[in-house]
């Protein structure tokens, strides 16, 4: 294994029973998180993005596949409880994230109590935590949640994260429910921190433009699986997969009449409970052809090192019949 | 004057402290307006004033007036009474409110609650002629008519926000207000959402006030835009002179964090602090104690101005033809 | 974002200054009623059925006892079998919400049938035929009442732990390795407890004039006095034809006026807690 990475996915699959059918959200996920890297996972909503997360965590049972944790494939007790103090999260919506009857100062420290730690150094870690999210303890840790802003509550949940000094924080949406100038100031948290703590992040977003501008890689996610990854240059300026350019495409351009004339993604996201047979974006991609209702391509090597496509355009056997893999 | 709507000096008042101050602009027929700011601002408020739907406990007062092409006489929305305005909501001035995809009736068929509101506003409409409108209002908005036929959730988000157009469209008016259309849609649907709103403007010559907290997607929709802060607007102008040259530090800063693809990647230093509490406004510019570039000069109010062909700032120091470099401060607490 | 002040909002509605003075009179002369009344409750005397008088100021019984005397000692029953059977129906309710709210699966079809139960079941039959069964004491009174006014809390407690399992906070908490016990204590409970007290005030008002029917009926703990049995009494001795209005109304009279007591501080604390639970999302 790879000592670089910090999780590696292999083959993640969960699934949820929705009466009698059944939804596959996580289709045989794999993916590299490495040390120290930033992560983005995009996608619609519905892509299987949070469970991912959620099942990283731990929060979710597996229906296949496995998590690995630097190198240790283990799944017991001590496996387990490596990976909570190692990997935190931070969740999207700032008014619900917090318990509204713990003050803040408690919010902070449940993680240090949950893992048994001892009493003593408590109050210093708590503190330091939120200087380093920039609230100054003496005026914040016995206030409420109801007497914070947005912003600040998710500094505080992003606070709580911290004192356990994890080396992974999974964000899933962290910023979407905040203004503009609040949104930056929370970006500009996370990303000080990543520095200074030579943190991994996961930014799971739907905004791909904040995803190209603060992620050393993304890896784009359609109906529970990875159909792209790479760089996040390369994947956004340079998108291979076909649902990865529609996304792109799709993207606001800040200039009068920016939108132009763009090929938009027509239809809706299938629900996960109908996975479309082959490849599982074949009914809605503009470039399908032939087998593409029969096979389902696996994430292969493509171009640049790092940088991997699921699309039959892009396959071995494609590519050896000298077939063009048409860039639209 | 061939303006569709005129707003003269906006006040929208809330016990005594003003959530709307002082706003005036126009919008000609076809033409798109795009209002920028973040939450508090006075966007929606600005917008419900206009139908004159504010909620009781606020108080409105200044000039509206509306010129519908079909009308001989303008409707001085202003002067019209809660009767009055019954004639000219959804006739001549329609709105897709914020969130509204989760405000359609759960117990009714699409098409029944499109025809209710055909039916209230309109008198004598046979019961043929709104069949015809339905299919034809729910085309329009690039939906099938066999869609009408069908319960709020079992249509996705962008199906139920195509809605909700299709709902303000119903009775043809020439202005439609969307607060924060695409806000809870994906990259994709809100890409769909907005061609919709293009192509509606271009074909039935629909004027249109958009409302979002999105730079980017006011940027691709609208002709002209007004930011907003703290109940002001502070900026305004054809969307790329503010774009290309922005006249206030906050639509400077706003525009900074906004990543354009090919562009530099990383993060603009953002701004600190938070909106002012409309109980207790800064003294002058109210942008003033978030401003990396104020003065002692900025305890005074600045007016809002022209400071270059067509575009008017809030700023004593407007027209800027440069912007000096802000350093970037650590976030941390230092003891 | 202030939540609204309680002391305030007790002082200055009329509900609060209401609700808190019938309260305030009804815990007064619950514990020191025996210790002011002008005769002994029992004591009975030649002026049978009486009409209010400068001695008697609610006027005699049918056995010459003082009807005032009897009021205030009444309240003593009134008070504690309404707060007791409150607060046991309260603990019984919030544990099996709870549970089952919690725990989900077999544990909440087992609990939420058991409620189904005591829910549908009409409440006055069933506390009629329960004190029929048992011994007429207090003590039962209070039991009965109890288990069987439980079930309305546990839905509304089932249902508010079901969105709160969901909520970030517990995730995180999980995540991190918490087990069921802290999270229902530090996350579920205290979230939940609002509603709980809320519905318990209204529980009181109900055990409250539970009681009075039960012993109205007969069926309440004959060495006691209270606004149940004085009423009964009342009937059973033909008062109402003769036209002693002042043994019939003060009971009933009474028992209306700390219902309403109750009832004003309960709808007052469900606004209060109300804007924080909708702020708090």
């Amino acid at each position: 294994m790879n000592e670089n990475n910090l999780i590696s996915v292999r083959d993640l699959e969960v699934q949820f029973r929705q009466r009698r059918k059944v939804a596959r959200a996580l289709d045989g996920v794999s993916l590299d998180w490495k040390k120290g890297e930033v992560l983005g996972v995009v996608g619609e909503s519905g892509c299987g993005k949070s469970t991912l997360a959620r099942a990283i965590l731990g929060l979710q049972d597996l229906a296949g596949g496995e998590v690995v944790l630097d190198g240790n494939a283990g799944s017991g007790r001590k496996a387990r409880s490596d990976l909570r103090r190692r990997v935190q999260m931070i969740f999207q919506d700032p008014y619900q994230t917090l318990n509204p009857r713990q003050k803040v100062k408690d919010i902070v420290t449940e993680p240090l109590v949950i893992q048994g730690l001892p009493k003593a150094g408590r109050d210093k870690t708590v503190r330091a935590a939120l200087r380093d999210v920039g609230l100054d303890p003496e005026r914040y840790l016995d206030r409420y949640p109801h007497q914070l802003s947005g912003g600040q509550r998710q500094r505080v949940a992003i606070a709580a994260a911290l004192v356990l000094e994890p080396e992974g924080l999974i964000c899933d949406e962290p910023v979407s429910m905040l203004d503009a100038s609040v949104r930056s100031q929370i970006l500009s948290v996370l990303l000080e921190l990543q520095k200074r703590r030579n943190l991994a992040l996961i930014f799971i977003t739907h905004d791909l433009s904040l995803a190209w501008s603060l992620c050393d890689r993304i890896a784009v996610m359609y109906l529970g699986r990875v159909v792209e990854s790479g760089s996040a240059v390369d994947v956004i300026e340079d998108p291979r997969h076909p649902y990865t350019k529609a996304l792109v495409t799709a993207i606001p351009v800040p200039e009068p009449g920016g939108g132009g004339s763009r090929e938009l993604l027509q239809g809706e996201l299938p629900d996960a409970t109908d996975v479309p047979k082959g490849c599982r974006f074949h009914p809605r991609c503009p470039k399908r052809f032939e087998p593409c209702d029969q096979v389902d391509p696996s994430l292969q090597p493509v171009g640049t090192k790092g940088r991997e496509v699921a699309c039959l355009l892009y396959s071995d056997a494609t590519l050896r019949a000298d077939v063009e893999p048409t860039h639209g | 004057m061939s303006n569709l709507l005129e707003v003269t000096n906006l006040r929208v008042e809330h016990r005594g402290k003003p959530i709307v101050d002082d706003v005036s602009f126009t919008l000609e027929k076809g033409e798109a307006l795009g209002l920028a700011g973040e939450s508090g601002c006075g966007k929606t408020t600005t917008a419900l004033s206009l139908m004159k739907m504010l909620p009781s406990g606020l108080k409105q007062s200044g000039g509206i007036v509306l010129r519908p092409p079909d009308l001989e006489e303008p409707i001085r929305i202003d002067r019209r009474t809660e009767a009055g305005m019954q004639v000219v909501r959804w006739r001549h001035i329609s709105l897709v409110f914020q969130g509204a995809m989760n405000s359609l009736d759960p117990v009714k068929y699409i098409d029944a609650q499109i025809a209710e509101v055909i039916r209230l506003h309109e008198d004598g409409v046979s019961g043929k002629q709104v069949h015809a409108r339905i299919d034809d209002l729910l085309t329009t908005v690039g939906l099938t008519p066999a869609l009408g036929h069908r319960y709020s959730h079992q249509l996705s988000g962008g199906q139920r926000q195509r809605v909700m157009i299709a709902l303000a469209l119903a009775c043809r008016p020439s202005l439609v207000i969307a607060d924060e259309p695409t806000t809870a849609l994906d990259v994709v649907m809100q890409a769909q959402v907005l061609q919709l709103l293009e192509w509606l403007r271009r074909e039935l010559g629909l004027a249109l006030i958009l409302i979002s907290h999105d730079l980017g997607v006011l940027a691709e929709t609208c002709d002209r835009i007004a930011v907003m802060y703290a109940g002001r607007i502070v900026e305004t102008g054809p969307v790329a002179g503010v774009f290309a040259s922005p006249q206030h530090p906050y639509t400077k800063r706003l525009l900074d964090s906004l990543p354009v693809i090919g562009g530099s990647r990383g993060l603009a230093p953002p701004i600190p602090g938070g909106p002012p509490d409309p109980g207790d406004p800064p003294d002058g510019c109210a942008f003033h104690p978030r401003c990396p570039y104020s003065t002692e000069r900025c305890l005074k109010d600045p007016a809002l101005r022209e400071v270059a062909p067509g575009q008017s700032a809030a700023c004593h120091f407007a027209p800027w033809s440069s912007w000096p470099e802000i350093k970037p401060v650590s976030v941390g607490v230092r003891t | 974002m202030t939540a609204k002040n309680p002391a305030r909002l007790l002082i200055d509605t009329w509900r609060g200054r209401f609700g808190l003075t019938i309260l305030a009179v009804a815990l007064f002369v619950a514990v020191f009623g025996t210790a002011i009344a002008p005769y002994p409750p029992e004591a009975s005397s030649l002026d049978v059925l009486q009409p209010p008088s400068f001695n008697h100021w609610l006027g005699t019984t049918e056995s010459g006892a003082d009807v005032f005397s009897q009021l205030l000692v009444g309240t003593r029953v009134s008070m504690l079998v309404g707060f007791a059977a409150a607060i046991i129906s309260a603990v019984l309710g919030s544990a099996v919400g709870i549970a089952s709210g919690y725990f989900g699966g077999w544990t909440d079809r087992i609990l939420d049938a058991l409620e189904n139960w005591f829910l549908v079941i009409p409440t006055l039959p069933l506390m009629i035929v329960l004190a029929r069964l048992l011994d007429p004491t207090l003590t039962v009174l209070i039991a009965v009442i109890g288990l069987t006014s439980w079930a309305g809390t546990g839905r509304i407690v089932r249902a508010q732990v079901l969105t709160l399992r969901e909520r970030a906070f517990v995730e995180r908490a999980r995540a991190l390795g918490a087990g069921d016990t802290y999270i229902i204590r530090t996350h579920i409970l205290p979230n939940t407890l609002p509603l709980i007290f809320a519905n318990t005030v209204l529980i009181i008002a109900v055990a409250i004039l539970s009681e009075a029917a039960l012993s109205f009926l007969g069926l309440g703990d004959p060495t006691r006095i209270s606004w149940g049995t004085m009423l009964e009494n009342a009937f059973n001795s033909g008062a109402p034809s003769a036209g002693a209005w002042w043994y019939v109304v003060p009971p009933g009279l009474a028992i209306t006026v700390l219902v309403l007591g109750v009832s004003l501080l309960g709808f007052l604390y469900e606004e209060y807690i109300n804007p924080r639970l909708r702020e708090d999302g």
